[in-house]
């Protein structure tokens, strides 16, 4: 057994450990995403629940490793994505099953509403800074990398085995090299978007920390992605053909540090934070997980699974939101990828191979293939 | 010493429709100077969002507020306290219609069980408050 056999597995294994402690990291008076009295927690019934709950998800992750250890063996990525969908649905089933056995539980929820009559502004943590500054390297590094341009290897890797030893190469064109940077840009025009539709169309609750610790999550996410393209665009100008992705270590560490501190700040605001801001009527929740309610304006509203905000499905705008999310899990498998065929085996990249492989539609059916999402 | 935010608190299972809550509210908050002239209220959209209400709901009570001379709505542009004036001789009819409407408002708080004595110093309470 080798490390290349085990590190396939750590992904289940994080994403076992925030399933066990996810339904703890929620207001005292949800459980499940069922409204319980307050004490409800520390009851003998409410403990039943969640060591069941810990149970399946645990049976769920021992499932899964073998598959995630085939993904080496077999070096093939599908395995991998089978391992994390089949452990990820499972847990949603056992959050389902947890939630089905709380309902009996559940107390009648207020219907009091309170509204601060406040026009006082509320802005992203940094203001313009954090709307406009995380652009700004991206910018800069488009402009060195066209400055050095025929210092640009005509090959470069973006793609390392678990190994660090590169299995996939990008070619210098002008999508290849320039890619990451507009898929940068997207990615970090989604999360200000993201940002925006809580401060302008999730509900406030007077004194509430939690949203403040939410928005300010968002607003270091977008730093360190824009950190991340940018350094991720000019490696190959500093290690020629054969650049080294420790450099891309340095924003995910600080990116890990940084959301472990937030999240542990956050979780404990959740815990002490005041019920009533969270009046949503439990009916709305779908598995627990999907908020659906017509009725209600809001755009985002908080989780009650997990930390952050979720989209409200009922209002048509957030499905307009959905659609700019989901280009990016698709460009992972998209047939406008030419290096499909060059199996570059499980590994890791922060960029699709769409990016660097792109070389335009060339036939009808690939057009209609895009028309169609 | 900063003033405190005003709230509005309605009860969406309550009889009294939620247009007519924030109206009522809203109203009183202006009478007992808490809101003041040329304040601003949030958006149609802020406020029913918070309030988890429809646009409509909130648009109807800001309307009922701006016909009655307690607020100003123009398009485009944020809601307004007014300085409302206080008509000098109230006519008979609208006497007669709020002596009913509290009537029945201290029959309901005998029927939540308040003495008379009760009743009569909290109104008193309220009076004192107006004045001052």
């Amino acid at each position: 057994v080798t490390i290349e056999y085990l590190l396939p597995t750590s992904p289940l294994l994080i994403t076992a450990i925030l399933f066990t402690f996810l339904p703890g990291w929620a207001r005292r008076t949800l459980f499940f995403s069922v409204t319980v009295p307050a004490n409800f927690r520390a009851t003998p019934q409410a403990a039943r629940i969640l060591r069941a709950y810990r149970i399946q998800v645990g049976l769920w992750t021992l499932a899964s490793i073998p598959l995630a250890s085939a993904a080496a063996y077999a070096e093939s990525v599908w395995f991998l994505r089978l391992a994390v969908a089949m452990q990820t649905l499972g847990a949603v089933l056992a959050f389902a099953l947890a939630r089905k056995k709380t309902r009996p539980h559940a107390v009648v929820q207020s219907t009091e509403r309170v509204a601060t009559l406040s026009t006082e502004s509320e802005r992203l943590p940094g203001g313009l800074i954090t709307t406009i500054g995380p652009f700004i390297p991206l910018m800069l590094a488009a402009l060195y990398l066209d400055a050095n341009w025929d210092q640009v290897p005509a090959h470069f890797p973006v793609h390392w085995n678990l190994s660090g030893i590169p299995n996939r190469w990008a070619d210098r064109t002008v999508w290849g090299v320039y890619g990451t940077i507009l898929l940068g840009a997207a990615m970090v025009s989604i999360s200000l978007l993201a940002a925006y539709g809580v401060l302008r169309g999730a509900p406030r609750a007077a004194g509430d920390r939690v949203r403040r610790l939410n928005l300010v999550l968002l607003a270091a996410t977008v730093w360190i992605m824009s950190a991340t393209f940018s350094l991720f665009a000019v490696l190959p100008l500093f290690h020629g053909d054969n650049p080294s992705p420790a450099l891309l270590g340095i924003p995910a560490i600080a990116f890990f540090v940084l959301t472990c501190f937030i999240v542990w700040r956050l979780v404990r605001a959740i815990s002490h934070a005041e019920a009533r801001a969270d009046v949503t009527p439990d009916g709305c929740w779908k598995l627990g997980i999907f908020y659906y309610n017509p009725h209600d304006p809001a755009l985002m509203v908080e989780k009650r699974f997990g930390i952050g905000y979720t989209l409200n499905f009922g209002n048509r705008l957030s499905w307009a939101f959905w659609r700019c999310l989901w280009p990016y899990p698709l460009a992972w498998s998209s047939p406008l990828d030419r290096s499909r065929s060059k199996k570059s085996g499980i590994g890791f990249s922060p960029i699709p191979p769409v990016i660097h492989n792109f070389r335009g539609l060339t036939s009808l059916r690939e057009l209609r293939w895009w028309c169609c999402c | 010493m900063p003033r405190l935010k005003p709230q509005v608190r309605i009860d969406l299972a309550s009889s009294t429709p939620a247009y007519r809550q924030i109206v009522d509210q809203i109203r009183t908050l202006t009478v007992e100077r808490v809101l003041q002239s040329g304040d601003v209220l949030p958006s149609v959209r802020r406020l029913a969002i918070d309030l988890g209400i429809h646009f409509n709901t909130v648009a109807e009570a800001y309307r009922t507020l701006a016909e009655e001379g307690w607020i100003e709505v123009a398009h485009g542009r944020a809601a307004r306290v007014l300085d409302r004036d206080v008509p000098s001789a109230p006519n008979k009819e609208a006497i007669e219609m709020l002596k009913r409407r509290l009537r029945h408002l201290i029959a309901e708080m005998r029927a939540h069980g308040l003495s008379p004595a009760h009743i009569s110093r909290e109104l008193l309470q309220l009076v004192e408050g107006l004045k001052s």
